[in-house]
């Protein structure tokens, strides 16, 4: 757990920042001249520049790609310029090699790009702007010192109209994620535009207005009170007038039941954000899972909020969900504590119920470690798996994946999970169904049915198992085997699997072997598989009455055909033998 | 990465359908019939192009 070895590169600056006092002087010479990116490129920047204002430390940087060049020193203006000899053409990028107990994944997210589908004629039109754009200009420290004005004339708009949902709940564009933060946004820009400049119309576009937290329904009724018209549905089209810049915006409003048309001087896309584009990068070097929606999962959403699957790893802020600045704050503090809690304890009590590999069995291919959702197992091509006790969670997804039998489950052993499906089928298996049940879930689902008094059928045999991937596909093929007429496998629902995506591997499982079920002439259908939460007990009696149901259609000769055709041959009941002698 | 539409058929009640798959997002199958989860994923038949000498003259 933990005890990380951290390689961390550092930039070159080419400037001294001990050095440098900030005076500008070399910026006033130099020749090369770039979009500002912190202004969204409303302004430009010199090749050497201060990134933004409250930058720490407060020196100069040199941006070598824009830079005329520094081998050989082809300008050398910004060198000359400088008192302090703090230019160092030299400079090179440095690695820092750092041990580390806990790694706080804090990389943020990205904001959606409208350029890339021409989202409200966002390229077209120069008076359609985004939402950071507009912050841009009505900051202050903005490119216009605060003067909001729109680009198209440098005249200030006095009829604002503000879309909401730009790259957000969106299936088409394969955004279908709320970005939590851009509705408040909005409300925040038009209470700024009713203050500065109170004789301007703002007009807001929504789906829905997301105004929950504190104090936010308050500034959404003062929004409103400050004049700003609120339409629900989103604009159609938007056709930009050439002689005057204005846009004409068409929009069904779903409240009033009639098509709208507006003329504004301005429109500002609220646009939303989305995950980094290198956060596949970082998710390979820590072994960390990403949700549907591309942003990292949690060790658990309820229970574990800022722990990632890999034990010593936590996040903070957007690049685990969208969240505004508050809860960056608290998951932040929430991060820190958890790590110093790490650090500080010294010692680490774990579950005994670990995966252990005999190292004379291993056949080193590696399926273990593929399918561990925590990377707590370490193998190299050619070598034996060995396995991170701290890292392993106990779910048993190596233990059913692995084909040579090398791993056992300490307390969940195949034996004695084996041992249980012939027992509960000893004694008349065509009149019972065996169900395989997941402790977090699946098996609390079924208390759950049990404790609310719900009827169905007493047939069920339930043998409990730390996760869905611990059944392997011999388990299931030995129930078969015993003369189960009908077999269940359950577990978390997907998103609530407890042991991060253990279950995509009970899915493929499942799937491989309804394959060989039909390649072997038995009926799939008497292989189920159900998602059971522990709130569901009467999802759990309706499937009990359904594979009742189902356990009424198998007949004898279809058990006893499976059994033949699922008995081990000779050859394999020999090394068996052999196996178990040894 | 196109987006594919899979064949699936619950192993329930028998209803066969198609769904989008976006491999990198998988998410939970579920019967749109009677809800069951027990949904198989079957195999796309990829039509081949016969042998010229195949074809009928």
């Amino acid at each position: 757990m933990g005890n990380f070895t951290v390689r961390i590169r550092k930039k070159a600056r080419y400037v001294d920042p001990t050095a440098c006092n900030a005076c500008g002087e070399c910026a006033k010479v130099c020749p090369q001249v770039r979009p500002d990116e912190y202004q969204m490129g409303l302004s430009a920047r010199k090749a050497i520049y201060i990134p933004f204002p409250q930058a720490v430390p407060c020196s100069y940087i040199l941006d070598m790609e824009s830079c005329l060049g520094n081998v050989p020193i082809a300008c050398g203006k910004c060198a000359e310029a400088c008192e302090q000899n703090a230019i160092n053409y030299d400079d090179r990028d440095e690695i820092v090699t750092r041990e580390v107990g806990a790694v706080i994944v804090a990389v943020g997210a990205e904001v959606y790009d409208p350029t890339q589908d021409d989202e409200y004629g966002y390229t077209r039109f120069r008076n359609v702007i985004t939402s950071m754009e507009f912050e841009r200009l009505i900051c202050a420290g903005g490119p216009t010192c605060g003067e909001f004005v729109r680009p198209s004339d440098l005249q200030r708009p006095k009829r604002i109209g503000f879309i909401q949902c730009v790259g957000s709940r969106n299936p088409r564009l394969n955004r279908p994620w709320c970005s939590n933060i851009c509705c408040m946004n909005t409300v925040k820009d038009t209470l700024l535009l009713a203050d500065h400049y109170p004789d301007t119309e703002n007009v807001v576009f929504y789906q829905d207005i997301r105004s929950f937290g504190k104090g936010f329904e308050d500034m959404f009724q003062r929004s409103k009170e400050a004049g700003t018209r609120y339409i629900r549905g989103l604009p159609g089209e938007i056709v930009e007038d050439p002689a005057t810049g204005n846009l004409r915006v068409t929009v069904e409003n779903t409240t009033a039941g009639r098509i709208e048309r507006f003329e504004l001087d301005m429109v500002v896309l609220s646009v939303g954000v989305e995950p980094p584009k290198d956060l596949a990068r970082i998710s390979g070097l820590l072994t960390l899972s990403k949700t549907s929606d591309g942003f990292f999962m949690e060790s658990h959403p309820k229970l574990k909020p800022v722990d990632a699957p890999t034990r010593g790893v936590f996040f903070a802020g957007f690049c685990e969900s969208p969240k505004d600045i508050k809860d960056s704050v608290c998951q932040a503090g929430a991060a820190a504590s958890r790590a110093g809690a790490l650090l500080n304890a010294g010692r680490i009590r774990i579950e005994a119920i670990t995966s252990h590999i005999d190292p004379a069995a291993c056949t080193k291919c590696g399926l273990c470690a593929q399918v561990c959702p925590y990377g707590a197992i370490r193998w190299k091509k050619g070598e034996v798996a060995t396995v991170v006790e701290a890292a392993c969670a106990g779910c048993g997804a190596c233990g059913a994946t692995c084909r040579s039998g090398a791993i056992t489950m300490r307390h969940y052993t195949d034996d004695q999970l084996n041992a249980q499906v012939r027992a509960i089928l000893g004694d008349r298996p065509q009149d019972k169904v065996c169900v395989f049940a997941c402790n977090w879930c699946s098996y609390a689902g079924g208390d759950m049915a049990g404790i609310s008094r719900m009827a169905y059928p007493a047939s069920n045999r339930v043998v409990r198992t730390l996760c869905s991937a611990r059944v392997s596909e011999e388990m299931v093929l030995e129930a078969f085997r015993c003369g189960a007429p009908v077999v269940l496998v359950s577990g978390c629902h997907y998103a609530d699997c407890h042991y991060i995506t253990a279950n995509r591997q009970t899915v493929k499982r499942v799937d491989r072997l309804w394959d060989r079920l039909e390649r072997l002439g038995i009926r799939p259908e008497r292989l189920q598989l159900e998602w059971i939460s522990a709130a569901e007990g009467p999802k759990f009696a309706a499937v009990m009455r359904r594979l009742e149901d189902l356990r009424r259609t198998v007949t004898a000769e279809e058990i006893a055909h499976t059994r033949e055709a699922l008995r081990p041959k000779p050859a394999a009941r020999i090394a068996r033998a052999a196996a178990l002698q040894e | 990465m196109p987006i594919l539409s899979q064949p699936f058929r619950c192993m329930a009640c028998g209803h066969e359908y198609e769904e989008p798959v976006d491999e990198e997002r998988e998410r939970e199958r579920q019967c749109p019939r009677c809800r069951s989860n027990s949904v198989r994923r079957l195999k796309r038949v990829v039509p081949t192009q016969p042998k010229p000498e195949e074809l009928p003259t």
